[in-house]
């Protein structure tokens, strides 16, 4: 069976405004960043953006 | 949001900045994140950080012009000094990766008030600006003066600037102790 992951946000971030502006090595991918809003029912693609940029609000176990 | 009151605190106010600043080319940073007004995380590319700038003790000015009407501009400008030209001073200025090169995409910056606030500019959210602003100016001044009683002369002065429509935003206490602690993982500490 594939591993699920849990997502788990940190309560001190729920409902700040997260910026990202997309980069690969010092070089940007887009001229403007995007904003998410943290909720508890926040995308999980954002989610898992944000453990990719180490971002500190989310972090992500895995659950069998 | 309904306009609301701002009532004052009677608290002492102590003009001018650390003489440490922070700057990183503006495509180093991958996010920065707002909880209620202050910067509460800071995420950097790969092993990207902030490098340490160390000017003239009282040097380091930040100057913030707002104009609102029908737009809202706001134009930001961090100015430094330094104690004299040097080989490291003239490279940090002028080579391949130096201030030069870096204002071409933009900087941010991070400086630390005389009241021991730390606050970023040159970064905002995507809903404020639309796109990057980062700092894309930058002014390198010499003189080497005239006589050895030219108190004033042979320092050299950089000063960023930026035009856009964020303010400067400041750093919530978690960072802001990391910041002046010597411990802020954006920051490069070791040299």
């Amino acid at each position: 069976m594939a591993e699920k992951k849990k997502y788990t946000i940190d309560p001190r971030f729920i409902g700040s405004t997260v910026s990202v502006y997309p980069s690969i090595d010092g070089v940007f991918q887009s001229a403007q960043g995007y904003d998410y809003v943290l909720k508890q029912d926040t995308e999980e693609k954002v989610l898992q953006y944000l453990v990719n940029i180490g971002h500190p609000a989310v972090t992500v176990t895995a659950e069998k | 949001m309904a306009f609301t009151s701002f009532l004052k605190t009677c608290v002492r106010n102590t003009p001018g900045n650390q003489y440490q600043a922070y700057l990183c080319p503006v495509a180093s940073i991958t996010s920065i994140t707002l909880t209620a007004g202050e910067v509460s995380a800071v995420t950097m590319d790969s092993t990207a950080k902030f490098q340490r700038v160390q000017g003239k003790l009282d040097t380091v000015q930040f100057t913030s012009e707002g104009n609102a009407g029908n737009t809202l501009n706001i134009t930001h400008s961090l100015k430094m000094r330094f104690d004299k030209m040097t080989t490291a001073l003239n490279k940090w200025f002028y080579d391949t990766d130096g201030i030069a090169d870096a204002v071409v995409c933009g900087m941010v910056a991070i400086h630390v008030d005389g009241n021991g606030q730390a606050w970023i500019s040159g970064i905002s959210p995507a809903s404020v600006e639309g796109t990057l602003r980062p700092y894309q100016s930058a002014t390198i001044n010499f003189d080497s003066g005239a006589a050895p009683t030219d108190d004033a002369a042979a320092q050299p002065e950089l000063t960023l600037t930026r035009t856009g429509a964020a303010p400067a935003y400041p750093f919530d206490s978690t960072i802001l102790a990391t910041i002046t602690g010597g411990t802020a993982t954006f920051i490069n500490w070791a040299s």
